[in-house]
């Protein structure tokens, strides 16, 4: 029987934005990324990249209370992960390095 | 039912029941409780802004994932599936294409290089034969989704459109090139005048017309005959691969059994336009209908076939 693959963690442009917002504004809901992205992120994939994050554990996701003011639907909110934040952080120390255009 | 229900109920049907959880239903919570809190700030008109973008970014977040799914299935199973019904449709194809060109080139003693121009003689009964191999050998014995089918019936429509290039305007060009060819090397004129195969259908539908104006029903059925035929055989690899699709074994089965079924059907339909020939020859039945009956016949055996099994097992075709 074949040895698993090991699993190699990648970070795309969209993702390393997405960590970037959570790591400053913590708990963030999918549309206050997009507003916060300054439309780099958009509305139609913003959601299929969380879930793609949350599934490679970069992310983790909750229901927050749902707001009193504006009915009863819960919203899900985003917070980087401890495997996230380390991901980004080895990312943005050594991209610069590795991929020179980066760090213009 | 609002839309917002509506698009719920869409997406419950397409995606899994993680995507609507992680995907669709944050999108849409975010969607809906942004259009109240516009509404709330007297702000109709973002408010409905905020709906139709969000809306469409939901059908987006729709089309992404089931892109993402099919690209999953065919890069695993399916994938390999469909390679395995290539390969071996593949192979089929050039078997049966040397099988056709090797005894009329042995016999007239045709050099190597002329060998090209006979090749397309061979391609309207090598791809049938190749796409029924293909499907009865790379996807028999196991349940075939929907989509792989769909795959198969596209390759095969492609194979359809491809002998039609063959019968129409391959087979005339290489026949002409082979008679030059010929006429250059040797310094002879190919004697014999051009069948049937090596006339386009522009001219063999002029000489149809001409030998039924003047009267001479013989040779004006025959003429007949190989117009509709060129028509009629193109659809063979499409019918073909109907009725493979339709009567495959779907449970692991002997190896044999495969080759077998897919002998079956090819010679069953070859069997059906030969007796279509002599039928019409002999009789005064309709030429079109004799040449397209075995045609009629598969699509019919197949929709009878699926519909048998559809209502003994509903699950049974994808």
């Amino acid at each position: 029987m074949l040895a698993p693959r090991p699993r190699v963690l990648t970070l795309s442009a969209k993702e390393s934005l997405i960590l970037e917002l959570l790591t400053k504004g913590n708990r963030m809901y999918g549309l206050q990324l997009v507003a916060a992205s300054r439309r780099r992120l958009k509305r139609g994939t913003v959601y299929v990249t969380l879930g793609r994050m949350e599934d490679k554990g970069y992310i983790t996701s909750s229901l927050e209370d749902p707001p009193s003011k504006t009915g009863g639907l819960p919203r899900r909110v985003y917070q980087p992960t401890a495997l996230g934040l380390r991901v980004l952080a080895v990312w943005t120390s050594g991209a610069p390095v590795l991929i020179p255009e980066f760090a213009q | 039912m609002t839309l917002h229900e509506r698009l719920r109920a869409v997406a419950v049907r397409l995606c899994s029941a993680r995507a609507i959880e992680r995907l669709i239903d944050p999108a849409l919570t975010d969607v809906e409780l942004e259009h109240r809190e516009a509404l709330a700030q007297g702000r109709p008109w973002r408010s409905r802004w905020i709906r139709v973008a969000g809306y469409f970014a939901v059908l987006m977040i729709i089309a992404v994932r089931g892109y993402d799914r099919t690209l999953a299935a065919w890069r695993g199973h399916e994938g390999r599936a469909l390679a395995r019904a290539v390969g071996f449709g593949g192979a089929a194809f050039l078997a049966t294409a040397f099988l056709l060109i090797s005894p009329s080139a042995i016999r007239g003693g045709v050099p190597p290089n002329q060998l090209p121009y006979l090749f397309p003689q061979a391609i309207p009964l090598a791809i049938p034969v190749g796409i029924a191999w293909g499907i009865f050998y790379g996807l028999g014995g196991r349940p075939v989704s929907v989509g792989l089918k769909s795959a198969m019936l596209a390759l095969a429509f492609a194979g359809s459109a491809g002998s039609l290039a063959a019968t129409a305007w391959m087979i005339p060009a290489a026949g002409h090139a082979f008679r030059e060819s010929v006429r250059l090397t040797t310094g002879k004129e190919v004697t014999g005048t051009p069948g049937g195969v090596e006339i386009t259908i522009h001219e063999l539908r002029r000489r149809l017309d001409v030998l039924t104006r003047s009267g001479r029903p013989r040779e004006a059925r025959n003429m007949a005959f190989v117009y509709h035929l060129r028509w009629a055989l193109p659809c063979a690899p499409f019918v073909l691969a109907l009725f493979a699709l339709a009567v495959m074994p779907r449970r692991p089965v002997r190896p044999w059994i495969p080759a077998v079924a897919a002998c079956g059907a090819c010679c069953s339909y070859y069997f059906f336009l030969a007796a279509a020939d002599m039928v019409t020859h002999q009789t005064l039945l309709p030429v079109a209908a004799c040449v397209w009956f075995p045609n009629l016949a598969f699509v019919v055996a197949s929709a009878a076939t699926m519909t048998a099994e559809n209502r003994l097992c509903p699950y049974a075709h994808g």
